[in-house]
């Protein structure tokens, strides 16, 4: 079942020098209870992405369609229920953290703000099993998010995003702040917490080995533009868009005698502040003809569930 | 589940508590501020129960004993109509202390509405208010409030309105710009993603990060504000005679200086304790308060 659908979604910011194209015309679903990992490189528009699907940014045009309704602009009672059943995880748990409230306090507010638990008394006790829930022991309830180390951190800002039970989450590089071993305490976590709940995660990452672990699809992005989506073996075993190749090509195998073929991307990536049209990636691409330079690529369906934005994407694979 | 209920009502004992008794061992470790609260305790006391503490009423004129230095009789000595000093200073902290406290009360409430929706909402709003305060601000604080207490007349709260004016600016001002640097904080995001409302935002994340600073302004205002309250008095536009104020009386024994220096030695040295006091009270509130700080 589709529980997310988005729809040519743009995000556009103004800047001094010019329009900044975020998010431009990217489109997916997510089906309930699974995952999505999103990567890209740095500034391409993977976080902008999960704040428009949840309106923290107002998306600048396009559709974003949780299980039906239309929540792009969210207002009244569908912002209400949208901010219940959508939430995020964010990436430091530094910030993300108001340094004045104790533990409790801080998983105690999103349910005193959506008000789905009433009393003192309910509302303590509520925390205390979100704490067990996460694995929080009940003696940092008083503790302030300073005194602990961010892996513990991690863990509240995971159960203030499940204080108001949602079926969405996007983790927005939840594990990215947090060295090795904690990353995979987390991510088992998160892993436990979906089987057991039937959670569906859009998860935002950089780290091309923390998305193989978890998602059920990947989507790949370049310069706010989506460039690959299909499942993740099939994309870690074929992947059809250049700029792909060249991104698990650089994923770095511990064999010192392995010898592969690398695709090396060469050249700068185009600025997204007025882009010209024509496809983002072909300044770097070695398959560059005309027809990319003048006409922007749209995502195909070029195999069953495997969404190419590539001119040349048969050609070049020989399919 | 038992253990948890036992948790539970052994937080209820300590919740509530907790931080302000944390927040009290703090401050108590700091010596400074220590003696300055128990500095303006004292004086505030000293302010209700001036009429009991000294056999002297501070308007009552005893010409053979004008102009004595410092004695047994009297203390702090007596000024040039042979008034008791020490009476006079006691009298007139009551009357600072109540002008500066309206005034930066005044101030204050203004400030942090000011401030926080102009730096929260931002744009034309934040435009629009802050333009304003730079017509207030590009006024010199105490010719603002000179003009203000000359056209509305003299009187307790007409002299802290005037006050509470000069400080509107600065004020708003500081908090505006720590406001701007805490909206696009990942907590606030959190809040909003929960469906916190700007009210809800504003009230539970927005201003009590912002205490800190605030607090050590308003400690560092009402110093201040005392200075000005003096400032006015001195030239005649604050409290008038035969009400007793610090400012005031340095103006009345500054003829003196000479011969008498006691007479304003000692209600200038008021002035410069309860200022120096209400400073140190700000920074050891200012450490106090913020849960960050090493214990």
């Amino acid at each position: 079942m589709t529980q997310l659908e988005v729809k040519n979604l743009k995000k556009y910011f103004m800047t001094p020098a010019g329009s900044l194209h975020a998010v431009d015309d990217v489109s997916f679903t997510v089906e309930k209870g699974k995952t999505l990992g999103v990567v890209g490189e740095s500034g391409c528009g993977k976080s902008t992405l999960g704040r428009a699907i949840l309106a923290l940014n107002e998306a600048t045009g396009g559709q974003v369609l949780f299980e039906g309704t239309d929540v792009t602009h969210p207002r009244g009672s569908v912002r209400k229920k949208m901010k219940r059943e959508m939430q995020i995880i964010f990436q430091d748990p530094y910030s993300s953290l108001d340094s004045r409230m104790s533990v409790q306090e801080l998983i105690a507010e999103p349910l005193n703000i959506t008000g789905i638990v009433k009393g003192r008394e309910n509302v303590r006790r509520r925390v205390l099993e979100l704490m067990d829930t996460v694995g929080l022991a009940s003696r940092y309830r008083l503790s302030y998010p300073h005194e602990l180390d961010g892996g513990r951190r991690q863990r509240i800002g995971i159960a203030r995003a499940l204080a108001v039970e949602p079926k969405f989450i996007v983790c927005d590089e939840p594990v990215s702040a947090l060295d090795v071993s904690i990353q995979a305490q987390i991510l088992n976590l998160m892993a436990d917490l979906q089987k057991e709940r039937g959670l569906t995660y859009i998860f935002i990452t950089h780290n091309l080995s923390v998305v193989k672990h978890i998602s059920d699809d990947i989507l790949v992005m370049y310069c706010g533009c989506l460039a690959e989506k299909c499942e993740c073996d099939d994309l870690f075993e074929h992947p059809l868009h250049p700029y792909t190749k060249g991104l698990l090509s650089a994923i770095p195998i511990p064999n010192l005698h392995y010898k592969r073929e690398r695709t090396l991307l060469e050249g700068e990536i185009v600025s997204p502040v007025n882009p010209a049209p024509g496809c983002r990636f072909a300044t770097r691409c070695p398959h560059a003809c005309d027809k990319c330079r003048a006409e922007q690529p749209a995502g195909r369906e070029v195999m069953p569930g495997h969404f190419v934005a590539c001119h040349r994407a048969e050609e070049i694979n020989g399919l | 589940m038992n253990e948890l209920d036992l948790t539970l009502t052994a937080e209820a004992e300590e919740t509530g508590q907790s931080r302000f008794r944390l927040m009290l061992k703090r401050f108590c470790r700091n010596r400074m501020a220590v003696a300055a609260l128990v500095f303006l305790t004292l004086l505030v006391l000293s302010a209700v129960f001036c009429d009991r503490l000294t056999p002297y009423a501070y308007d009552a004129q005893n010409l053979l004993e004008m102009n004595q230095t410092p004695s047994k009789a009297h203390l702090l000595g007596t000024d040039n109509f042979g008034r008791d000093i020490l009476t006079r200073i006691l009298r007139g902290a009551r009357v600072s202390l109540i002008v500066s406290v309206m005034a930066v009360a005044m101030s204050t409430f203004a400030a942090v509405i000011l401030g926080a929706v102009s730096g929260y909402y931002g744009g034309r709003v934040d435009n629009i208010i802050m333009r304003l305060m730079d017509m207030l601000g590009s006024i010199p604080g105490m010719l603002l409030s000179m003009a203000v207490s000359a056209a509305l007349g003299t009187g307790l709260v007409k002299t802290a309105f005037a006050l509470a004016i000069a400080s509107v600016a600065q004020l708003s001002r500081q908090l505006r710009s720590s406001i701007m640097l805490m909206k696009n904080s990942e907590y606030i995001e959190a809040a909003r993603a929960f469906g916190g409302s700007d009210w809800e935002i504003i009230t539970k994340h927005v201003i009590p990060n912002c205490m800190a600073p605030l607090i050590v302004q308003i400690s560092l205002s009402l110093g201040s504000t005392i200075m000005a309250i003096s400032g006015l008095s001195f030239l005649g536009l604050g409290v008038q005679p035969p009400t007793p104020e610090w400012g005031q009386m340095v103006a009345e024994g500054q003829s003196f200086i000479r011969q008498f220096p006691h007479i304003i030695i000692f209600p200038g040295l008021a002035v410069a304790l309860t200022m120096l006091a209400f400073n140190l009270l700000g920074d050891g509130l200012r450490d106090a308060m913020d849960p960050k700080m090493k214990r």
